[in-house]
């Protein structure tokens, strides 16, 4: 069985426009998926902080030790950036979870879902969230492109990862089915030697790799949706 | 149209007054005690089965019908007429040496021809919107700062319109995907059969402008004074939700696009649709042309 954390943004009082669903994005994740529910912050109560490491990066009071990096799969949906997580407070570190300030895996994450626009944009993405930000981590999904702020992709990729699609199959087909042509789904993966993460599953769902806690190659992948 | 936070720099669409209705759901209801639905969807499985020749155990998961073995799927979609195969070992493959032998641009679109008239698909309202490819790229070093692209499959992407007026949303696109020349390793073709039904009032494009300009989304950056926008393309289509959602009606709609910058998250594009239907919720209630309330302006 697998523990769950979310995060979620709609009021980003002036950081950037508005959103609308990614409440219901990430909670339609939260519910739908089978595992332990460990911790769902929205709005005021999501906080950049709890996804980066602590001591790393300026401000540095990261505490993802508690929160994103305490679970098996984190999902955030609100705006996302090439670079960073955006947030709606700016008091709790700054507003925004940079790829600098991020380490993940060390303690137990191994999926992360960046329900936002551009994160994994194919240019430089390896330098950006790959060789500094994968720590154990097994995947990150996300998309390349600008990408709509959803009610129910979330628990569309939950509902497969349920019925033991791998977490790739999972996430590329909740993403075809909820954007258009357009919008380019996208995932970066950690292997480490003959630890491949390629056919991973949900927790209790079919296998998992073990950590790639040195990863010694990096796979992107994207498409159409 | 002047606005505190955005500049308006594209020509509007023409103010057609009206547009023409479309039936997507053609049963009362989608209960499986619902006979002539039950036979529709009997017949749809076991046409698309035959074809795909997929094998395993027919499963109901509710909004699908799927069968699934380790190396393809056949999903069908119960809410419309949509449906997904998918060739598990060869599609969104990391595979480069799959790059070798890609068919052609040209060679794609006729392959994906011949299969839509092979399954007896109605084409007329649709056109290719694009050929793209999915793709891969490794890293096996922080030093690799070049890495290359391996293209590994070749995805022809058909967009849906009727008369003219594009149906927007990830319900009516059909995307097919080949490798090795003609291999087939991936046919999602989400449609609803549309049947013209009335007509509907719409409002103007610079009604559905001011729409964007007045939403909630924007209002607290406006207050704020520091950002800044543009509106960069206007255009009048219908919507389509996700094929698993029944939909009985195509919803005529407006798209606006544009972009906005803030201090905190630089020019980053958006996409809004407006409700262009003039007629109030209640009444497409009424008439059964929605099954859920809606945001007038979403996304």
């Amino acid at each position: 069985m697998g523990s769950i954390g979310i995060e979620w943004v709609n009021e980003y009082n002036g950081n950037a426009s508005d959103l609308s669903n990614n409440d219901n994005n990430a909670r339609g994740f939260y519910n739908k998926l089978q595992g332990v529910k460990q911790f769902d912050y929205g709005d005021g109560l999501a906080w950049d902080q709890d996804f980066e490491k602590l001591g790393k990066g300026s401000p540095s009071p990261g505490t993802d030790a508690n929160y994103a990096d305490n679970v098996d799969i984190a999902f955030f949906s609100g705006h996302g950036s090439k670079s960073y997580l955006l947030f709606g407070i700016n008091t709790r570190d700054n507003g925004k979870a940079r790829n600098t300030e991020m380490e993940l895996g060390d303690k137990d994450l191994e999926w992360i879902v960046f329900d936002g626009c551009n994160a994994l944009d194919f240019n430089g993405v390896f330098d950006r969230w790959g060789w500094g930000v994968f720590k154990g981590l097994h995947f990150i999904l996300g998309f390349a492109t600008i990408c709509y702020d959803r009610r129910d992709r979330g628990e569309k990729f939950a509902k497969r990862l349920n019925d033991s699609w791998t977490v790739r199959e999972a996430w590329i087909k909740a993403c075809i089915e909820t954007e258009p042509t357009e919008t380019k789904w996208a995932y970066l993966r950690a292997n480490e030697g003959s630890i491949s993460t390629f056919s991973d599953h949900w927790h209790g769902k079919g296998s998992v790799s073990i950590d790639p806690d040195n990863p010694t190659e990096l796979a992107f992948g994207s498409g159409n949706c | 149209m002047k606005d505190s936070l955005f500049k308006f720099n594209t020509r509007l669409p023409e103010n057609v007054g009206h547009v023409p209705m479309y039936r997507t759901f053609h049963f009362d209801t989608a209960s499986s005690k619902n006979k002539e639905y039950a036979d529709y969807i009997a017949k749809r499985t076991e046409f698309l089965r035959s074809n795909f020749k997929t094998d395993g155990e027919l499963r109901d998961l509710g909004d699908q019908l799927i069968i699934r073995n380790e190396k393809e799927a056949l999903e069908i979609f119960t809410g419309s007429d949509s449906f997904w195969w998918t060739d598990r070992e060869n599609a969104y493959s990391e595979n480069k040496e799959l790059s070798r032998n890609l068919p052609s641009e040209k060679e794609a679109i006729r392959s994906a021809q011949k299969l839509l008239e092979e399954l007896k698909i109605d084409t007329s309202t649709m056109k290719v919107h694009s050929v793209s490819n999915s793709f891969t790229s490794t890293s096996e070093s922080p030093k690799d700062i070049d890495p290359k692209k391996f293209p590994t499959s070749v995805d022809v992407n058909f967009t849906h319109e009727l008369e003219g007026l594009p149906i927007f949303g990830s319900g009516a696109k059909t995307q097919i995907s080949f490798i090795n020349n003609d291999q087939l390793v991936q046919f999602a073709h989400f449609n609803r059969t549309p049947k013209q039904a009335g007509k509907a009032e719409v409002i103007s494009p610079e009604e559905a402008v001011q729409q964007v300009f007045d939403n909630f989304r924007f209002a607290v950056i406006k207050e704020q004074g520091k950002s800044s926008g543009e509106i960069t393309d206007v255009s009048l289509g219908y919507y389509a939700t996700s094929p698993s959602d029944l939909q009985r009606f195509l919803i005529p709609v407006y798209k606006v696009q544009g972009n906005v910058s803030t201090p905190e998250l630089e020019n980053y594009d958006f996409n809004l649709y407006v409700i262009a239907a003039k007629e109030s919720q209640e009444m497409a209630k009424r008439k059964g042309q929605i099954n859920q309330p809606l945001e007038t302006v979403f996304n």
